[in-house]
This record gives C-alpha cells, structure tokens and sequence, in this order.
C-alpha cells in the first residue's frame, strides 16, 4: 500500500538488514583474498630459506647430502613449455584466424565448437591419450610426449583468444583493406593480425601460463629426471611441478624444503606472468588459469 | 604493404590469378590447423574408447555402480570415485559459491564509487587462479589440513560426533579439506563470471528499484539477482565444472581410499585421483582399461556440466559481447 | 574475454615478450652447457666438508665415503681407467630400495661420469607395468611378478629377476606418550586383525595382553596404507596372509589389495609422512624409511615362527635373508613367482632370531635387450648391465650402512650368472669392466 515511509520501523529494519548484508558481502571480499596472503605469504617463507644461486642452477642430491637444487627443473620447465609453445601456437592461431576469417564455413562452426570441448578436457586423461600414443608407441618416456600433453592443453587456449581478438578488430578496416584491392590473404596476415596482435600474445602467455603449472599430464609422460637435458628430447625430462609434487609427498625434510624453494619459483614465474597481463588488457581477463 | 599503383594497371586477369593463390593458400594452411583440432578431439575420443572397450565390455553399465576396486581380484568398480568427485565437488560449491558470489556482487554493485580499490582487490582475488593445482596442495597438505584438523574437524567430532557427518576420527587427509581447497580454487571462477554477469544487468532495472525506494540490499536482491539468476547458475556449473577435473590439489588433501560414506571426515578418493596414482602401475589389460574407462567418465561429466554452464550463460548474456 | 587497447600496449607487450625470452634463452644457456659431470664432482666437495661437520644422515656419510674414495681414485687416472659410453640408463620402481638406489647412482657416476642412471620412484607395480609396456631400461619391484603378469610380457621375451637388496618391512606407528625407547610387540595375527578393522583402539585387550608393562591410549587406531602398488605392501600383505586365514581369503597378498580399513598415501615416502602427521596411526613402512625419519616414527617388534619378538635390524633382517634364501632359489631367467623369504621362514622355529617380516627387491630385465625394448641403444645397456653388475658387487657395503644388509654371497653369485646371460643383439653385454 502507498509508498514506504522514509522513518518509523519498517525502515529501520530493512536498513539494518541492508547493513547486515553488506558486511555480509565485505566478510566475503576478506575470506576470499585470506586464502591468497596465507599460500602466498607460506611459500615466500618457506621457500625463500632455500633460496640461492646454488639451489637455482645444481643437481638434486640424495637425500641427506647438501648442495642440491633445482636446476634441471627449471631447465626441464623451460624446455617442455618451449616445445610446447612451438607445437601449440601455428595450431592455435591458425585455428582461431580461421573460426575469425570465415566464421560461415561448416568446418568453422564444428572446429569451434570441438576447441572448445577439447578446453574442457580435464588435463589428466590428455596424459592417458599421450601415454598411449607416444610413450607406449615409442617406448620410452620423454620430452617430447610431455611437450606434446602440454601443447594439447594451450591449444584451446590461443585458438579461443585469437579468435576473440580477431573479431573485435572492425570489419570496416577489412572491407576498406579489399576496397583497395589488396588480397584477403594479405589482408588477414598485414592488417587484421596486426591490429589484434595485442590479444594475440596475450592468448599464447595465458597458454604459457597455464602449461607451466600443469602437473598431472607430466606424471605419465615427461616421467621426470635427475639431470639435466642432455641434447636428447627421447629421454625423460625433469620439470618443476613435478618435482613439487614428487618432493612434497616425500618424508625427507631436506626435499620438502626444497619442494618449497620451487613452489617459489613458479608462483614467482606464475604471478609474474599474470601481473604483466593484467597491465597488458587493462581491464579485467576472466583469470589465468593455472591448471584444471 | 602493397602500393596501390600496381593495383589499378595491371591487367584484372592477373590480380585474380595471384590473389587468389595467396587467399587459397592462406585458407588452405589455416583451415589445416582447424582440421588438426577436429582430428585431434576425435582422435582423443577414439583412444579412450578402445583401450577402455576391454572394461566396457567386461563389465558393462555395473562398473558405474559397482562399490568394489580390487585390483588384486580384478574387481572395479566407479562408484567411490564418482562419489568423492561429486561430493568434494558440491561442498566446494557450497563454501565457494557464497564467497565467490558476494565478491562479484562487491566489485559490480559497492567498488563503483572506488575504482583503485576494486580493481585492487579484483586482481588479487583473480591472482587465486594462477596459483598451480600442485602448489595448492602443497600449501593443503602442510598447512590447511594440520589446522582444519586442530581447530574445525576435531571440536565438530568432539561435540558433535553423533551427526553422521562428523562421526570419523578427524585425519586431515580427507573429503572435508579437500573440499575446502576446491571452493578456494573456484573461487576466483565463479566470482569472475558473475561479476560478468552482474554487470551485464541493465542499470534500468537498478534504477527501477531505487525509485521504489528500495535499500541497495533489496535493489541487489530484488532487482539484480532475479534478473542475473540463468547466469550466475551457469557461474555455479562452471566452477562445478572446474572442481571435477582438478586432480593434484585433491590427490594431496583426500586420502587415497575408495570409500563412500557419510563422514566428512573420511578419506576418499575421487576420479582424477585414482587416475593420476594407479595409472603408471597398471601392470594389466584389464586394470589399464578400467582406469581408462574412469577417464572416459570423467571427460563426459566434465564435457556435460560445461555445456549446461555455457548454455545458461550464452542465454543470459546473448545480447552483449561477452565469452567465458 | 574482452581485450582493450591500452595506451602501454606496445610498450608491456614487448616487456613481457622480452621477460619471457630472458627466461626461455637462460634455460637454453644451461642446457648448452653439459651441466652433469661438473656439477657433481662440486657437490663431491661440499658433500665432504659438511659431512666432517654433520653426522646426522646417514645418507651423507655412505654417499662421501663411497664417493670420495671412488671419485680420487678415477679423477686423477684419466689415461689408465676406461669409461663407458655416454648412456642415460632409465629404471623406475619400488620406493623401498629407493634411499639406496639414489646412494648407488650418486656413488656411480663418481666411477663412471658419463653414465647417468635416471631412477624415478613411482612404485613396484608401475615398475612392473612400464618393464612390461618397454618403456624403461630396468624396472625394479620388491615384488616378483605374479603369473598372469608374466603371461603379460612381450610374447618370445625372456625377463630376468635379480635380487639386489634386501630389506624389511616394520610395523611403525605415531604414538605420542609412549617412550621412543619402548618398542610395542606385535603378532602377525594381531596386525591382521588390525588393519582388517577388527581391532579399532589402541587400549585393545590383545595388544595389552602383548605389552604388559606399557599403558596404552584409548584412542582409536588410524590405519594407514600405501595408495599405489608397492612391493612393500607385497611382502606385509604375504605375512598377514601367511598369519590370519579371514586376511588370506578376504583380502590375500599382493602390490595393490582392496584394504578394509585405512586411508591410502603415496609411496612409502607418503606412508611415512602420514604417519608422522598422525598420532594414534600405524602403518607398514620400509625400514630404511624409519631410520631416517625418526622422529615422531616408532616401530614395533614383531614376533616369528620361534615365538621371540624381534626388532627388525641388520642382524635379524640378515639372518632371516640367509635362511630364506639359503635354497629353492630360481634361476634368474625363470618366474619368481611362489618364491617368499617370508613363507621359507614363516614356519622355522630353528633360526630363532630372524625377522620374519623380510623380502628381497628386484631388478627386471629383459635377457636379449635390443631396440625394441624401450629404444634400447647399445650404449644404455652396457650402462645398465654395468650399472646393476656394480650394485650387485661392489655396491652391497653402502646398504648396510642405511638399513639394507648386504646379499648372501649365494645370491649375489646367481645374480652374476644371471647378469652375464644378457646379451644385445645376440651378443653378451657384460664384459667384466
């Protein structure tokens, strides 16, 4: 009935309801911002102990022998998420050029649909079909089948965002571009990529981002190792979650200590890589996702 | 760039010939890359159907019911496994959605006034996702568990050890922590699309509600939320969807046993876990395919709960410019 | 996602673009680099200086002391002592042999640089599963396969079993008030009953009746078992089996069992640290795993066939190796599938003093190695052959020193025939370097 008075209980009520529920809210912003300070803050505290250009660049020691470090990993990291890159970014810009340039086509609108199924992939079971297909066909454990598992992951990635940065470029400077005369094809590489180069990389270092993170398709396929790379991408490889992985589960004080040392580094490497991002788009991205 | 001289003189006959060798080329090589996705998905499929056939075929539709995972007798079943997923799924929905909700309602409805601020805390609360599922577990397993165990899990079994869901002595390894880690890792999912979602209200229907008189509670749950509610359902199934397919996290915090029970203290296991342990020691045929065909359950439960979430939120947001 | 350009776009992206390339050119640097050799002989030198000033791990001291006697005498003769070809070796296995087989390979490639043995731990069953798809040079279990996993091997191949250590398998547990000095006894029948659930507290009136003298807790058991295959678990699992007939038909023997109770963690590393993050827990762990972890870790006695209860240590585990192990040995080229230390020894009340909890670990190759095992090169099985002939023979003492006593000389002389039937390509790898 009427309009509601602006004084008397009523009002009071809902005004304390609306308060209540707006702390309500804040408690909300605090407890999901807690859970970033206190693994943020724990890994800097127990990894950065173990810091040290020895810890960076040498060999894993057995246990109770000091001197160790991490070294291979990071190289193991680097290498796998460089083939990885290689394998995944011709694949994925060239998919996402494609669903952008000729969105009519059938192969557009089943490719796509398909990118987006093959994202939601959960990572392990991309670890099962790569362990099949390379590491039982031959025979070996390597860096190969785990820079192939980590391509597959990155594909979806940059082919969706090139794709989305494609579109956003104004079909005005296309049609002004054939208006000239100058082929499609030079159009698309000059002109279209061109002005969405900007999401373009984006997209491959969110793909970098997350493949670097990615744990589970490593274990059955990179296998792990305790030396550097020696020349030969056929032999199993060491990588940085792996070895968090591996060291964490262990009893040894000395690998915790050091699972901790590299947790740092590629939260270090993770964070970085995100902040750089987020000065990159400006505006919000919808998170890095690290790993599925 | 080509100058525009060459253009308009030479002959229509040759433009037509060169320009469409680069166009047909160019097409060619892309749409290969396309082809390359459709083959690999397919590929992907047919793989985890055949080495998964020999399980398929030994034990039918019982493998989904069945409780039993011996590998000693050559029994398995996914039961526990599908148990534990959708368990620690929904509990990490149930921590994670309100949080993940009211920071989306923060950043579109209360940072408006405070741009520094918002984008602050946005970008700290997006910054969760960059954290590796390893590292989560890591962070779970020496820190997170140890204190759920001393100050949540063994008051609740102390005082209430009666309810069913608290009645297990309390480990730390178990479906309760592991669900705990799951909600803060959808967290930053869930509160991104929403944020999304919420903003894409048009300021019509707050305006609306203001004149009505109403206070900014009532204009967000009487105005906003109604309107925003297929895309902040589909925010929900995607941070389900995500919870699904996490497997280190988890494999660190749950405890590694088939188990379905109702104690939240139990350990369990779920069906990316069971995966990522026993995968590399299947010494058999049979084990291989039983632990593919848990693979091939889990993609087609991910696979569905994706669509539901994109279908919903396509619906909402249909008119706007936005893409998950 | 939305993309804006933004006045630094160009600026940031190429900042990013050059962090990124700063970072994949730094690991292309040190991959370049043959890293290896180098850096091993400098954690030589370290691992000598702290170990003069820590003698905490045991691990520190066999791995110097092997090490640096080793490393002076081949660094300073280049010219006289011939290395192999440069080979990565990969094997992969049980955890339980794993603080050994990290000694061993740290020890060997002091005496051979360019030989680099690659073990990961993943388990005695995936160390059976991934010898049996071909994609390690070795596999390693503490588990022999059973016969439906010999019927898995590549039809026409030929897997040998050579035992390389020994070790036991203790009951440790996480009991905070009971003294580290005391040591809670055990019968095999009690522990099945245990870990079958049938005893659920501590304060039990069997395990009482086992230890007069100790006051037990009334708290409740937290079983604790291994998640993935373990050959450990084979050798625990055979015991209960061999000492409680509901364990035998219920559950049986093997590297992964449907266990009735327990919560389920990764490698005897992970059985381990459980554990030591459980009170009022129990668990079978590998004893090497107790010596250097003990903290919040005790283990318990257990007793044989001759009713003593005995605390596992290299003596007992010794005798126990000899007595079981004494005859019935196959030859390494035939399945070791009904051979157990642990029923040799079950029923013998003559050797009083052994441990009955005992089991050898395994090595598996294959006896006519060639490409198309694992892409096997002639260079990676010498290595291997080599690698394992070294363990066999001169490796034996480091064990001891860690827990794992050294093999009978009757079992190290079948390993020696064993490992020189080897061939590749038809001809013999061991050339008795």
């Amino acid at each position: 009935m009427g309009t509601p008075s602006l004084a008397g209980k009523g009002f009071r009520r809902r005004n304390l309801l609306d308060k209540v529920m707006t702390g309500l809210i804040y408690l909300a912003v605090v407890l999901a911002v807690i859970p970033l300070i206190l693994i943020v803050g724990d890994v800097v505290a127990q990894g950065g102990a173990e810091m040290s250009l020895t810890f960076l660049t040498h060999l894993p020691t057995p246990v109770g022998v000091s001197g160790g470090g991490i070294g291979n990993a990071i190289e193991g990291s680097a290498i796998l998420v460089g083939l990885a890159t290689l394998i995944a970014v011709p694949i994925g810009v060239g998919a996402g050029v494609y669903f952008s340039e000729w969105p009519e086509s059938k192969l557009s609108f089943v490719s796509s649909f398909m990118n987006d199924v093959l994202a939601e992939f959960p990572s392990i079971t991309l670890g099962i079909f790569v362990y099949i297909i390379v590491v039982l066909a031959t025979r070996t454990f390597s860096a190969v089948s785990g820079g192939i598992a980590l391509a597959i992951i990155m594909v979806p990635i940059v082919a969706r965002t090139t794709e989305e940065s494609l579109k956003i470029v104004p079909t005005s400077l296309r049609e002004a571009s054939l208006a000239l005369g100058i082929p499609r094809w030079k159009t698309v590489l000059r002109i279209v990529i061109s002005t969405g180069r900007s999401g373009l990389v984006t997209g491959i270092l969110l793909a970098i981002a997350r493949a670097t993170g990615e744990t589970a398709p490593l274990l059955l396929t990179a296998f792990g190792s305790n030396y550097y790379f020696g020349g030969n991408l056929w032999s199993p490889i060491a990588a940085l979650p792996l070895l968090i992985y591996t060291y964490g589960i262990s009893p040894f004080q000395d690998w915790h200590s050091a699972a901790w040392g590299a947790a740092l580094v590629l939260v270090g490497f993770m964070l970085l890589l995100n902040l750089s991002l987020k000065l990159l788009i400006g505006r919000k991205f919808a998170g890095v996702r690290a790993e599925i | 760039m080509e100058e525009s001289s060459g253009i308009q003189l030479t002959s229509a006959k040759g433009i037509g010939r060169r320009r469409r060798g680069g166009d047909q080329i160019l097409k060619g090589l892309v749409a290969s890359a396309a082809i390359a996705v459709v083959i690999l998905l397919l590929a992907l499929g047919a793989e985890l159907i055949i080495h998964s056939s020999l399980s398929l075929i030994t034990f039918g539709p019982s493998f989904l019911i069945g409780t039993t995972w011996d590998p000693v007798h050559q029994i398995f079943g996914a039961l526990p496994f599908l148990f534990g997923t959708i368990l620690t799924s929904i509990l990490a929905l149930l921590i994670g959605l309100p949080i993940g909700l009211g920071v989306a309602i923060f950043l579109a409805e209360k940072a408006k006034g405070r741009r520094m601020f918002g984008y602050t805390l946005g970008t700290l609360v997006e910054l969760l996702a960059a954290v590796p599922s390893v590292i989560y577990g890591l962070w779970g397993l020496f820190f997170l568990s140890p204190i759920l165990r001393t100050y949540v899990e063994t008051p609740l079994h102390n005082y209430l050890g009666i309810l069913p869901i608290f009645a297990s002595a309390p480990f730390g390894l178990d479906f309760f922590t592991a669900g705990v880690i799951l909600a803060i890792m959808i967290i930053p999912t869930v509160s991104a699309v929403s944020r999304d979602i919420l903003n894409a209200v048009p300021n019509s229907q707050r305006e609306a509600m203001y004149s009505l008189g109403g206070t900014h509670w009532e204009v967000i749950r009487k105005a906003v939320l109604p309107y925003a509610r297929s895309g902040i359902f589909g925010a929900t199934i995607l941070g389900l969807g995500r919870a699904v397919g996490e497997t280190m996290a988890v494999t660190m915090v749950i405890g590694n046993t088939p188990r379905i029970t109702a104690s939240l203290f139990s350990g369990g296991y779920t069906l990316a876990a069971v995966i990522a342990n026993e995968f590399t020691e299947a010494s058999y045929p049979l084990y291989t395919a039983a632990l593919v065909e848990i693979g091939l359950i889990l993609f087609g439960l991910a696979l569905t709960i994706n669509l539901l979430a994109r279908l919903l939120i396509w619906r909402m947001t249909r008119n706007t410019r936005f893409r998950v | 996602m939305n993309f804006y350009r933004t006045g630094t776009s160009g600026t940031t992206i190429g900042l990013v673009v050059v962090l990124v390339v700063v970072v994949i050119a730094a690991g292309a640097y040190v991959a370049l680099n043959p890293g290896g050799g180098v850096k091993t002989v400098t954690s030589v030198s370290t691992a000598t200086s702290t170990a003069t000033s820590t003698a905490t791990s045991i691990a520190t001291s066999v791995a110097t002391s092997t090490a640096t006697s080793i490393a002076t005498s081949t660094i300073v003769s280049t010219a006289t002592s011939s290395y192999l070809p440069a080979a990565t070796v990969n094997g992969g296995g049980g955890t339980l042999v794993y603080p050994l087989m990290s000694s061993w390979v740290f020890a060997y490639t002091q005496l051979q640089p360019n030989i680099q043995v690659n073990y990961a731990s993943i388990g005695s069953g995936a160390g059976i599963a991934q010898i049996t798809a071909g994609t390690l040079n070795f596999g390693e279990s503490d588990a022999p396969l059973k016969t439906s996993q010999y019927a898995a091997l590549p039809s026409g191949s030929t897997l040998l079993t050579i035992p390389i250590s020994d070790s036991a398998v203790v009951p440790a547990y996480n009991i905070p008030g009971i003294a580290s000095t005391t040591h809670l006894k055990f019968t095999g029948n009690v522990l099945a009953e245990i870990f079958l659930g049938n005893i659920t507290m501590w304060n039990d009136p069997a395990l009482a009746a086992l230890n007069p003298g100790v006051t037990l807790p009334a708290n409740p058991i937290t079983v604790i078992h291994r998640s993935d295959g373990s050959g450990t678990m084979y050798a625990f699992t055979n015991y209960l089996s061999d000492s409680n007939a509901k364990w035998s038909s219920q559950v049986g023997f093997g590297t992964s069992v449907n266990w009735p109770v327990g919560i389920g963690c990764k490698g005897n590393e992970g059985v381990a640290g459980c554990i030591a993050n459980t009170q009022y827990s129990i668990g079978p762990l590998e004893i090497a795993y107790e010596i250097t972890n003990s903290g919040a870790i005790n283990y318990g006695s257990v007793q044989n066939h001759a009713g003593n209860f005995i605390l596992a240590n290299l003596t007992n585990i010794n005798l126990a190796v000899k007595a079981g192990a004494s005859a019935g040995l196959p030859a390494g080229n035939a399945p070791w599938t009904g051979f157990s230390i642990i029923n040799n020894i079950y029923n013998d009340s003559t050797d009083t003093q052994v441990y009955p909890i005992t089991t050898f670990t395994y090595a598996l190759v294959y006896q006519s190695l060639s490409a198309s095992y694992a892409g096997t090169s002639q260079s990676q099985a010498v290595g291997a052959v080599n690698f394992l002939w070294w363990v066999v023979n001169s490796g034996q003492n480091a064990g001891a020193k860690i827990g794992y006593p050294p093999l009978p000389s009757n079992v190290v002389a079948l390993d020696d025939t064993t490992l020189s039937s080897i061939t590749y390509n038809g001809t013999p790898v061991y050339t008795g370097s």
